[in-house]
């Protein structure tokens, strides 16, 4: 039973962290219909700048990861995405995954291709336990962290200005341009905030793993893509529950699969992305992907 | 043959035969005069060539959207590695498979054909599940199945070797073998294209509404050109076994390809056959010059030296440029046609309205002289 519980733990953290992610992708969705692939970059610059900056304390660390992917997050709406505005759903695509690969490619020319280690508090590698129960530090940092992020950015949707100027823009950019509101200053709030929340993702993720690589941000975005899907693409909530979902599905299925079909696991999770898209391509919380 | 199947068929001879022709010239002038490295390069360009096509074949007819094509790169890639390594080193390294294969070897065109064949009949199978879905839904699937093939592959050990290198591919590839094999294939895919389901196809896609409201039934047609395109996907991924002469089925052998066949189709154009080679030949030149760079050339004395890594940014950079300035890519949707004997689709606002603009020039002449 205690094992089960733990399991379940694990999943959550590990889900915390891919709801953070996808909340990001969903945010940027939900404004301007772009599936982002570049979303990676900022993952993986984060890794980065913790990197670079590995002689100041954590908390200064932190706080550089944050701005750096703010600005990041605000360029690439600036400099790219703005000039596609209003383009089909495939140029948008195919231009995020080219601009994915770039960033990738200009991690690799600039920090090598091989992993490299991150130093992390050591309090977050402890355990805690509580009876029968052990607990990583981290993973319930990680619970509190994004917690406190989804808490952060309700009360920036519901009761901030740009948070309605955000809402409106997704629900209906034309009506909205009609009443006076303009387009730009939405998209770049939802840009920098999915930006942030992926700072924060980084930071959680590296402390995990204790490296970064330049190819690390695709295979959690991918993962968050996953959680979007099966939330609902473009609805927030759908987003956080899809994150939830998968970190919980992942880490059962690690448990119950047997050794010889472990390694499939993934393969078994992208299958159930297809069947969802398939049997209820809504998501579990969102709108019809027929209508965007 | 009524007189629409006569103009289709003489139009796609003309798509098929300028850049072909052009190729063809190029690719001689390459095998009887350049040295052996550049050999090399113009036989990995003709892989890709294969594998540009074979993408265009779903996406350039369909509009849809997929970054899944390169799954059947991978099969046809290992189903040549099955085929075609020899005898004894097969049994040794792949111990899951059955005797029958095994104990056989095929050469060059055999297994080609049986590694497209393979490609054509698993896309036969999964493509009237995902044929259904379109836009994001497809966009997102598909790569969920290039995934999905990663994972399978690099897990089944016995038939792969897992994610250890698969070696013993013989070089069974010529210039020359490699020429035909585009030739052939490039015909396939124009015959298609020229073809009643691929025209329809294509009107779907300029569309959909006005396509499906006349009867057309889109899933079918989609499946068929998701099949043909993965075939030649699977054969263009067979080339590339017999290029390479090893195989790893890392996470960059799928999406290497995947980016380089997107970039080729974007900068070409999207929606044109001649747009693919083009923008096949202009990708491989400037990668292989990039390439280069990247050993370092001497320039007036200095030697300037790209890191690797250096191309991806430089064709990503251009892929985003062309996105924004020009989404058709060079061509556009016009395909070059020899003489003027028949409209090119450069006068031509999209294929479903074609038709009707050729029986206006047949049947009221009067009409279109200006």
């Amino acid at each position: 039973m205690n094992y089960w519980i733990q399991t379940i733990i694990n999943g959550l953290s590990m889900g915390a962290v891919y709801a953070l992610i996808a909340i990001g992708v969903a945010l940027v969705f939900s404004v301007m219909r772009l599936v982002n692939f570049a979303h990676a970059g900022f993952l993986m610059l984060g890794g980065y700048v913790l990197v670079a900056t590995s002689q100041l304390g954590f908390g200064w660390q932190s706080l550089l990861v944050l701005g750096a992917s703010a600005l990041a997050a605000y360029l690439m709406e600036r400099l790219v995405f703005r000039p596609l505005r209003g383009a089909e759903m495939m140029t948008l695509l195919v231009a995020s995954y080219s601009l994915g690969i770039i960033l990738q490619s200009v991690a690799s020319v600039s920090a090598g291709t091989r992993p490299l280690p991150v130093q992390v508090p050591a309090i977050l590698s402890d355990r805690l336990v509580l009876g029968s129960f052990s607990f990583s530090i981290l993973s319930l940092v990680t619970l509190a962290v994004a917690g406190v992020c989804l808490v952060g950015l309700t009360l920036v949707l519901k009761y901030t200005r740009i948070g309605l100027e955000m809402r409106a823009t997704a629900s209906d950019l034309d009506m909205t341009k009609l009443l006076g509101v303009k387009p730009n200053r939405a998209t770049v709030a939802a840009f920098v905030l999915s930006g942030v929340l992926a700072g924060v993702a980084s930071i959680l993720l590296v402390s995990s793993s204790s490296n970064v690589y330049p190819a690390m941000g695709f295979n959690y975005v991918i993962v968050a893509f996953i959680a979007c899907v099966i939330g609902g693409m473009g609805s927030l909530p759908g987003a956080a529950l899809g994150g939830l979902v998968v970190g919980v599905a992942m880490s059962l299925l690690q448990a119950v699969l047997p050794g010889d079909l472990v390694g499939y696991r993934d393969a078994l999770l992208y299958f159930g992305v297809i069947l969802m898209l398939l049997l209820r391509p809504a998501g579990l919380l969102g709108r019809s992907l027929r209508e965007v | 043959m009524s007189l629409m199947q006569k103009l289709s068929l003489s139009r796609g001879v003309q798509t098929w035969l300028w850049p072909m022709l052009s190729l063809t010239a190029l690719v001689i002038l390459l095998g009887v005069s350049g040295s052996p490295s550049l050999q090399a390069v113009a036989q990995l360009g003709l892989v890709y060539l294969v594998l540009t096509v074979g993408y265009y074949t779903f996406v350039g007819n369909s509009g849809i959207i997929s970054f899944g094509h390169m799954a059947f790169m991978g099969v046809g890639a290992y189903t040549v590695a099955l085929l075609a390594i020899p005898v004894g080193l097969k049994k040794t390294l792949l111990p899951d498979v059955p005797e029958f294969i095994t104990s056989t070897q095929l050469g060059f065109v055999t297994s080609i054909i049986v590694a497209g064949s393979v490609s054509a009949l698993l896309a036969l199978v999964i493509g009237p599940v995902l044929m259904r879905m379109s836009g994001l839904s497809a966009g997102i699937a598909t790569l969920a199945l290039l995934l999905i093939a990663q994972v399978v592959i690099s897990e089944s050990e016995g038939w792969t070797r897992g994610p250890q290198t698969l070696i013993g591919i013989p070089s069974s590839m010529s210039l020359w073998g490699a020429l035909c094999i585009v030739l052939v294939i490039s015909a396939i895919a124009i015959l298609y294209q020229y073809s009643r389901s691929g025209r329809l196809l294509r009107a779907s896609r300029d569309d959909y509404l006005a396509a499906e409201s006349i009867g057309i039934s889109l899933v079918r047609h989609r499946v068929g050109a998701f099949a043909l395109s993965a075939g030649i996907c699977g054969a263009g991924g067979g080339m590339l076994a017999f290029y390479q002469q090893s195989l790893s089925p890392s996470m960059s052998f799928f999406l290497a390809p995947t980016f380089s066949v997107i970039v080729m189709l974007i900068i070409g154009g999207m929606y044109s056959f001649n747009g693919a080679v083009v923008g096949v030949v202009i990708v491989s030149v400037a990668q292989e010059i990039l390439r280069q760079f990247s050993t370092g050339v001497e320039i007036g004395g200095f030697v300037l030296m790209l890191p690797v890594g250096t191309d991806a940014i430089v064709l990503g950079l251009a892929t985003l440029v062309m996105l924004t300035i020009r989404p058709g890519g060079l061509l556009g949707m016009r395909e070059w046609v020899i003489g003027r004997l028949l409209p090119s689709d450069d006068e031509i606002k999209n294929d479903s309205t074609a038709f009707a603009e050729h029986e206006v020039r047949i049947t009221e002449p009067h009409k279109v002289l200006h």
